[in-house]
């Protein structure tokens, strides 16, 4: 009797197996082409997001603290809103607390003309204590006003102009150690000649003091009676954080510190410049102001440090003379030196980089990477792998 | 998921056939880790990871019949385990010439540099490779599940079709070593 098969029991065909495979895997490609354009979609969201932190600081040093806080923002809009209620909602409370103080007060003055002297007199000091505490809820009130209305400000603005202009604490502090660590380096390679007084210096001259937010360099002439003869002050004015976070530019309130310096510089005999830099920049009314200074001594310069541009009275000789003194790196300025990094780094026997990895290692912004390996490629160097290639991020090959 | 990956490299030449060099080295950097023919220092251990790949991914279609062999042999299905031994045979072949390929004196590897369109052809060999043998891979799983289910009344059409694709892949294969030692 012939063995009834276990497996092989013919109870059907298997069918083209080959294009049964091959329909599977155009299947698997499919899914594997959808992975591939989410992956990329997530990418250009990344990059996106990247590209808003753009022009503002350094993204290395502050590393993904930046990214968090741009993806943040809602965030601190609804931190901001839950404030805001809080504080209405004390408001309130302290109001109900008021009017009760209020008809205690009413009550005790009542009171008083029943009494007797000493009573009156009981009743009086209760009456004083009372109107304190009244005075004190009402300060409180007030000041609660305040903060909802200052939130309400910052409410106000469009969400894409804070997202746009908002910086850390950290990343406002290492803007300021960058420009400061420019102008020392100018210091240190140049002397001056003071418009003034015609007297030249070299660069071993200048007396620097440095403080937190404030350089001040000088030079000094003069054996017996000596004094300062060509006196610059570089100040970095940042605004106020709200929350951590600082977004508004600067204006018409550093107008007192521009009087007292020129006030207190007049009929020295020396050339005196203030240089005021800001991170966020300053607004058109102050900008308009110190573009028509013009005194005789003395240089005033707004250095907006968000856009790497500079105001003062371009029509004084002077000022417009000693403006480079202050100026902060340009785009170009900070590309060519990435440029020059990568070349070195081609020099050592490096054949590939990958936009990423060099934000991290030179610690500078995305745009500023992808400028350098245009300018790289253009010299036929190298070549540009992009995304769309497959790359994980933007690659420059050497040939 | 264990499927998907095991055809990750399926559709390689139609990708790689659309991209323009290097974002093809760079698709089959994603199945291949390592992946490059543009330096020479990498392109040796380039090849041979192809290679080892393409090992792989015969020894999994050969162990995947020989079970099938063995279900046939239980059950005194003779002829049909000599088809699949044909089968296994030519896998078995083409495992070997793939592993003990000898060319390290092609130009490839000796010269500094070398044409764009060499790469770019070697790179369509290994692409189309990768993605015949992932329909290797896969359609002798869909047999071996067939098998499981009793649907085996054209099993043997079946198996000779695979061995017509496995000896493909050996012309192939063959191709690509010829271009490899003759290349300019």
């Amino acid at each position: 009797m012939e063995k009834k098969p276990l497996f092989f029991r013919d109870e059907g065909e298997m069918g083209d197996v080959l294009s049964q495979a091959r329909g599977v895997a155009k299947k698997v490609q499919l899914i594997n082409k959808d992975m591939d354009a989410r992956i990329k979609e997530t990418d250009n969201l990344k990059e996106q997001v990247e590209e808003e932190s753009y022009g503002r600081v350094i993204r290395e040093s502050l590393g993904r603290k930046v990214d968090s806080a741009k993806s943040g923002i809602s965030s601190i809009i609804s931190r901001w809103k839950d404030s805001r209620n809080r504080a209405e909602k004390e408001k309130q409370e302290l109001k109900e607390q008021q009017a009760q103080i209020k008809a205690q007060l009413e009550e005790l003055e009542k009171k008083k003309s029943e009494v007797s002297a000493q009573q009156k007199e009981n009743l009086s000091q209760e009456i004083q204590n009372i109107s304190n505490l009244d005075q004190m809820v009402t300060e409180k009130i007030n000041h609660l006003e305040n903060t909802r209305q200052a939130i309400d400000n910052i409410l106000n603005e469009n969400q894409e102009t804070i997202r746009e202009k908002l910086l850390t604490n950290e990343e406002v502090e290492f803007i300021k150690l960058k420009y400061f660590s420019l102008i020392r380096s100018r210091l240190a390679a140049r002397g001056v000649i003071s418009p003034v007084t015609r007297n030249s210096y070299n660069e071993k001259d200048w007396k620097i003091t440095l403080m937190e937010n404030e350089i001040v360099a000088k030079t000094r002439t003069g054996i017996i009676k000596s004094h300062d003869d060509v006196y610059f002050d570089i100040i970095f004015s940042a605004p106020m954080d709200i929350e951590g976070y600082v977004y508004k530019q600067k204006g018409m309130e550093i107008t007192d510190m521009i009087k007292k310096f020129i006030n207190s510089k007049n009929n020295m005999g020396s050339y005196n410049v203030l240089a005021l830099g800001c991170p966020t920049g300053w607004n058109d009314e102050i900008k308009s102001n110190i573009e028509t200074i013009n005194d005789t001594n003395t240089s005033i310069y707004l250095i907006d440090l968000a856009e790497k541009k500079m105001f003062f009275n371009r029509n004084d000789e002077k000022t417009m003379n000693t403006a480079e003194w202050f100026a902060p790196l340009t785009l170009d300025d900070e590309v060519n030196e990435v440029v020059e990094k990568l070349q070195n780094d081609i020099k050592n026997g490096e054949i590939q980089f990958r936009a990423d990895k060099v934000m991290e290692k030179y610690q500078v912004p995305r745009k500023i990477v992808i400028s350098a390996f245009h300018k790289i490629a253009e010299s036929k160097s190298a070549e540009l792998i992009d995304k769309s290639e497959g790359a994980k991020d933007i690659i420059l090959l050497t040939r | 998921m264990e499927k998907i990956e095991s055809l990750k490299g399926h559709g390689l030449w139609t990708k790689v056939k659309n991209a323009v060099e290097p974002a093809a080295e760079k698709i089959l950097g994603s199945v291949i880790p390592g992946y490059d023919y543009r330096a020479k220092k990498n392109r040796l251990n380039t090849d041979q990871a192809v290679r080892n790949k393409l090992s792989r991914e015969l020894d999994k279609s050969y162990k995947t019949m020989v079970e099938v062999s063995d279900l046939a042999y239980k059950d005194e299905k003779r002829e049909i385990v000599d088809h699949i031994k044909d089968t296994l045979n030519a896998i078995d072949q083409v495992r070997k010439e793939i592993e003990h390929a000898g060319y390290g004196m092609s130009p490839l590897f000796t010269q500094d540099g070398v044409e764009n369109r060499n790469i770019i052809r070697m790179i369509e060999f290994d692409a189309k490779l990768l993605d015949e043998l992932v329909i290797i891979t896969e359609a002798t799983g869909i047999v071996y599940d067939n098998v499981l289910a009793g649907k085996t009344s054209d099993i043997v059409q079946q198996i000779r079709n695979m061995k017509r694709s496995v000896d493909r892949i050996r012309n192939l294969f063959s191709d690509r070593n010829d271009y490899l030692m003759n290349l300019a």
